[in-house]
């Protein structure tokens, strides 16, 4: 891990709808995978107020490419392959 | 509990809208002393002793419809004009929200068991032989009941074949569920606020009208004057209180002025998402019983009667509180206005201070009404994507909440789900001893309104009627509304 010379960047939708939604629950995965891999300076977790998309939540942005209706397994695996790549 | 159809929310409605017809010309401050007589003419037949004395309740209407707290600061030196200026003026406690007009109450003597003339003097007189404290004596050959004796247990009534016993009641007294009711040395009704939980059963029940709620609306129309961006949020109940589709009501509110309409079956959403993710997390943990949270009546039972059932209430905030966060964050400048068919919806939003302001259906229905606003003509009004949240419109049904909750847990098996449909008298005394009794299941629904928040008080349509409604047949309402003049 950690080839990409260039950050993966993270954004997750903390309105309260998408952190019901499961935002909450990906934000904790997320901070425990990079400080278990040490990956903090690939990785950029970045935050946002509601983007008002709120029926389609949780929405994750990875890379600049918007997920809805994303599963916290699911980001951590995005970002492993971003990493990778 | 009275049937909505009576004079008494016939004279309210008028009053409600005459008031709001005058505000909108812009000429209530000249004319509202004038709405008793216009009201009450010269020439009406009277249900009380005189036009004068149906014209000062008209008066005493006007006053709660402002917001007076009638018991503190009724002064019947003081024009109507005065209040009124004062309303818009100074803000106003928007507590307590019931208030009582003395000069309205019957003062109605303590419930008594009566024997009537059906009667027949049988020879095997089981009201002699059941009542526990020989309170039954016969005289030329009938029952009567000696009322110094009597403890009111009702036994005689039961067993009494020819149905002659009756009950006559206190309606105030009998509808309240925590003897929040009394009556001063006078007789007459006074509300002991310490015990109230604003759930509106005595005022609704009251065939005099003497006890009211203090409308906050006007605060709510100096808003919509304002021009700051206003945004109405909607209860799940609204459907079925008028004459349209959502999509219609939602056109109707912004034509009264509001900005934008925002369900507040979105927020319960995420109070069903966020109450499984709870009540799943508490089973594991070993709790008995968890109770749901969304009804602020109930919320004040706990607060003000049972705080150990704290522990067993669920820690998730309201639909209402959700949809304002929902709101906030979409649009932290816009001032949120909920309308909705509670009155104890006004003490949650005076905790919560993201509510700007609390209206109630039928206050809702005066100003479609002052607008000549017609629900069924209007263009019907995008909803959006609705698709995640459309269940949750059910969360205005006795039962409709705990089926939005479980559906959203992850193992649904480990829930034994029941429902407290209504509280009155009976069901508190079992609530003080919920945690005790065997339990029924782990997770139970608890409404203060029978039936759900759409047999609230601050609704216009019968529960039955509005039903039909939100299943789609508009036909039945606008038949009903039409006999009932409700809208």
């Amino acid at each position: 891990m950690g080839l990409n010379m260039a950050k993966v960047k993270v954004e997750l939708c903390m309105g309260s709808s998408c952190f019901s939604r499961g935002n909450s629950k990906t934000l904790e995965l997320l901070e425990n995978f990079v400080k278990e891999n040490n990956v903090e300076n690939d990785v950029e977790i970045e935050g946002h107020l509601c983007l008002g998309r709120c029926s389609s939540g949780p929405i994750v942005r990875v890379n600049n490419k918007d997920y809805e209706n994303i599963k916290a397994e699911c980001v951590i695996d995005l970002i492993r392959e971003e990493l990778i790549k | 509990m009275l049937e909505i159809n009576n004079q008494f929310t016939h004279l309210k409605s008028k009053v409600y809208a005459t008031v709001l017809k005058c505000f909108f010309n812009g000429t209530l401050e000249e004319d509202i002393d004038k709405i008793p007589f216009w009201i009450i003419p010269k020439d009406t037949d009277p249900s009380r002793c005189c036009i004068y004395k149906e014209r000062a309740m008209v008066r005493y209407r006007i006053l709660a419809f402002l917001g007076i707290n009638i018991e503190k600061d009724d002064d019947e030196m003081k024009p109507l004009s005065d209040y009124y200026r004062e309303v818009i003026s100074k803000q106003m406690k928007p507590l307590p929200v019931l208030t009582t007009i003395s000069t309205a109450c019957s003062a109605c003597p303590q419930d008594q068991y009566l024997i009537s003339d059906a009667c027949r003097g049988c020879y095997a007189r089981p009201c002699l032989a059941n009542c526990p404290k020989d309170a039954i004596e016969f005289i030329n050959g009938k029952a009567s009941i000696i009322q110094e004796k009597c403890i009111r247990c009702g036994k005689c009534q039961e067993v009494c074949p020819f149905n002659s016993v009756l009950h006559r009641l206190v309606p105030c007294e009998g509808s309240c569920p925590v003897d929040a009711i009394k009556k001063n040395e006078k007789g007459f009704v006074e509300i002991d606020y310490k015990k109230c939980i604003s759930c509106g059963k005595c005022s609704r029940s009251c065939p005099f009208g003497a006890i009211v709620e203090r409308s906050s609306i006007f605060p709510v129309l100096q808003i919509l004057q304002s021009k700051e961006r206003t945004t109405a949020i909607i209860a799940p109940a609204i459907d079925g209180q008028f004459p349209g589709t959502l999509g219609q009501i939602k056109t109707a509110i912004k034509m009264v002025g509001f900005d934008d309409v925002v369900e507040v079956s979105e927020g319960a959403e995420l109070t069903s998402i966020n109450e499984a993710k709870e009540l799943e997390h508490r089973i594991k943990r070993g709790d008995k019983l968890m109770s749901t949270s969304c009804c602020p009546s109930y919320v004040e039972i706990i607060e003000k009667h049972l705080p150990k059932l704290n522990a067993i209430k669920s820690d998730t905030l309201s639909p209402m509180a959700y949809t304002a966060q929902l709101v906030k964050e979409r649009d932290p400048n816009t001032k949120i206005v909920f309308i909705g068919p509670c009155l104890a919806k006004r003490v949650e939003a005076v905790k919560l201070k993201t509510v700007d302001g609390v209206i109630t259906f039928s206050e809702l229905a005066s100003m479609f009404i002052a607008k000549d606003i017609d629900v069924k003509e209007v263009q019907e009004a995008d909803l959006g994507d609705t698709h995640s949240f459309e269940d949750c419109r059910d969360f205005a049904i006795s039962e409709g909440v705990k089926g939005c909750v479980i559906k959203r847990m992850e193992d649904p098996s480990i829930v034994k789900p029941y429902n407290i449909d209504g509280i009155d008298k009976k069901v508190f005394k079992m609530l003080k001893v919920i945690d005790k009794i065997p339990s029924k299941g782990n997770f139970v629904e608890v409404m203060v309104c029978d039936g759900g928040c759409i047999n609230g008080p601050g609704t216009i349509v019968k529960p039955k009627i509005a039903m039909k409604l939100r299943n789609g047949n508009t036909q039945a309402i606008t038949k009903a509304m039409k006999k009932e003049r409700l809208y």
